[in-house]
């Protein structure tokens, strides 16, 4: 089970590397964390290892200062909840709160995937920038915090181990999903549905027809991170929680 | 105190936190609906709550509320509990 701990940060690493930076990225590896500096001025830090009792926290939460003054970036720290569990008390009096909780969640599917049947679905692997652009904007229209823009997603749209997927129902684009590959895993982000087309297994087939694209090259190991809202889907089409993860940010004003 | 202090106070934190008017806020607005309510502001409301109410949420439920009925609920609990 380890590796699919080590798996699902590698993999959300890779992401956030294309996603927030680009080029522009740097990876520090400290004794207790792994830094992630984007060009944006934003970062995170992961602590290394899920079982991890953060044995100094003190000297970890440092460290991140340090990164912070640095860089001049704000940080994220990401925290299983093993470790949040653990430090409940030294979090509190560093004055750092959690915004999200994600569920990190795997499939290791061997049997051949199979996409249901929605009528006037079609999904589709994006090929031109047209398809792109409407990707961006449905993605726009469904993510309050949607950061990305064209010219971000056109240059990783060339990169051979991301796809992004679009799904229309008769011409109107109603879901988007994106996979990348690393290290021979899959890992599933950004799949939006529109408000108007939920609870119809769009949200299903969204997400399996990039999974079953990978099993045609070989790959049966699949990852994702999940909000409370999105979970049941994902169990339902063969995934199973892994873990649970908190994003911190320290909360500054008094 | 009553659940309609409560309302009122909590209305006017998320109002001078999210700079918007306090008539814009009631018991069924949440964080996803509100382009000014972003992750940071959560925070900052969550602490500035606390702050004004005297009491500390549990760190791990702070993330799943979803509207001003949930912080409005937590802080109910958490006050009935003094």
């Amino acid at each position: 089970m380890e590796d699919i701990s080590k798996q699902i940060i590698a993999n959300l690493t890779e992401y956030y590397k294309n996603f927030k930076g680009s080029s522009e990225v740097d990876f520090i590896k400290t004794e207790n964390l792994y830094f992630t500096k984007f060009s944006d001025k934003s970062g995170f830090s992961i602590a290394l290892n899920k079982n991890d009792n953060i044995t100094n926290f003190i000297k970890t939460v440092n460290e991140i200062e340090q990164f912070k003054i640095k860089f001049n970036h704000s940080v994220y720290w990401i925290l299983s909840e093993g470790q949040t569990k653990k430090n409940i008390e030294n979090l509190r009096s560093k004055r750092f709160m959690p915004v999200k909780k994600w569920t990190n969640m795997h499939a290791e599917l061997k049997e051949q995937i199979k996409i249901p049947k929605i009528k006037n679905l079609n999904i589709k692997k994006i090929s031109s920038n047209a398809d792109l652009k409407i990707w961006l904007k449905t993605h726009q229209e469904t993510e309050k915090y949607s950061n990305f823009n064209l010219k971000t997603i056109s240059a990783l749209s060339n990169k051979k181990y991301i796809s992004f997927y679009l799904g229309k129902i008769k011409d109107i684009p109603v879901a988007t999903s994106l996979s990348l590959e690393h290290n021979s895993y899959v890992g599933l982000y950004l799949i939006t549905v529109k408000k108007e087309f939920r609870k119809l297994g769009i949200g299903s087939a969204i997400t399996l027809h990039p999974m079953a694209d990978a099993q045609k090259t070989g790959i049966n190991n699949f990852v994702l991170h999940s909000s409370k809202a999105g979970e049941k889907l994902y169990l339902k089409i063969g995934f199973k929680n892994y873990d649970k993860m908190y994003i911190f940010t320290q909360n500054s004003d008094s | 105190m009553n659940t309609k202090m409560v309302y009122s106070k909590l209305q006017q934190i998320i109002s001078d936190i999210l700079e918007i008017d306090t008539g814009k806020i009631n018991a069924e607005t949440r964080n996803e609906d509100m382009a000014e309510w972003d992750s940071l502001k959560h925070v900052q409301i969550i602490d500035a709550v606390e702050r004004e109410f005297n009491i500390k949420f549990d760190l791990l439920e702070i993330v799943d509320f979803e509207s001003v009925a949930d912080i409005a609920e937590a802080i109910e609990n958490s006050t009935n509990e003094i």
